[in-house]
């Protein structure tokens, strides 16, 4: 009888102490967790490096960069979970975000054509 | 002297197990969609993310009550070492034949926070403790007999 008790004790605290690690922080209007990607897009000021873009929505004026990727892209919510908060990040992380659909091209924002031809 | 310490260390192993499974259960239904996402990039039960993200929890939930009762505590240590070892397997199959990093762990709470290789091990050490436990529980058995 006591072990039951006791186990019932640990299922108990097991089960608060995954509520209390498990749901992700929010703060007033947006949700956010520690160490995670805030901004609502990611730009691409320079070739082949890219940067959050933490207020208001990017255009073309944005790059300055020549590259055969996107200009920015929208961060998608599964995105703000999964995506960890770096000052930059890379062709390759961008690439990887994009195949597990953490992010996606913005709307109005085009590929190589968009960019001036720096040869 | 000896039998008691046995009884208490068995018991502190199904303790351990209940908190695993309770913990790791109910922080994945409570980021399920996050779950079945990272599931479905992963080959061979990709196409079947949907059912194993519920199937999971539900099977640890369950695994856990079977050792909460003490009738079916025997067989809740079986059910604990056989999910353990497909866990195990299940990561051993990620290390060696994937990048782990281009995949996410969606493990469950702070146990996600653990790398590839400190997972394996993790899982290893509920191994041991789930062997131990079944070694101890069928000691105990023979001397009540």
């Amino acid at each position: 009888m006591r072990t039951l008790c006791y186990s019932l004790a640990v299922a108990a605290t097991a089960l608060g102490m995954s509520a209390f690690t498990s749901i992700p922080d929010k703060t007033v209007g947006e949700a956010k967790r520690v160490g995670a990607i805030t901004a609502n897009f990611i730009i691409q000021p320079e070739e082949d490096e890219f940067r959050q873009f933490p207020i208001g929505t990017p255009d073309g004026q944005n790059c300055r960069g020549t590259s055969e990727m996107h200009c920015y892209y929208s961060v998608k919510p599964v995105g703000k979970d999964s995506i960890p908060d770096l000052p930059s990040y890379t062709d390759e992380q961008i690439e990887l975000y994009l195949a597990n659909e953490w992010i996606e091209p913005g709307s109005t924002s085009v590929d190589e054509s968009l960019y001036p031809d720096e040869d | 002297m000896k039998t008691q310490m046995n009884i208490k260390i068995l018991d502190w192993i199904t303790y351990l197990f209940i908190a695993l499974f309770i913990y790791t259960a109910a922080s994945k239904l409570m980021t399920l969609s996050a779950f079945e996402k990272v599931l479905s990039k992963v080959p061979l039960i990709g196409s079947l993310s949907h059912s194993i993200a519920w199937a999971v929890p539900v099977l640890e939930l369950v695994i856990s009550a079977l050792l909460i009762i003490p009738f079916t505590k025997k067989l809740g240590l079986y059910a604990a070492l056989g999910l353990v070892l497909v866990f195990t397997a299940y990561l051993g199959y990620i290390f060696l034949s994937m990048s782990a990093e281009d995949l996410p762990c969606s493990c469950g709470g702070v146990v996600s926070l653990l790398s590839w290789q400190q997972h394996i091990w993790f899982n290893l050490g509920f191994v041991g403790l789930g062997v131990t436990g079944l070694i101890l529980y069928k000691k105990q058995k023979k001397l009540r007999a």
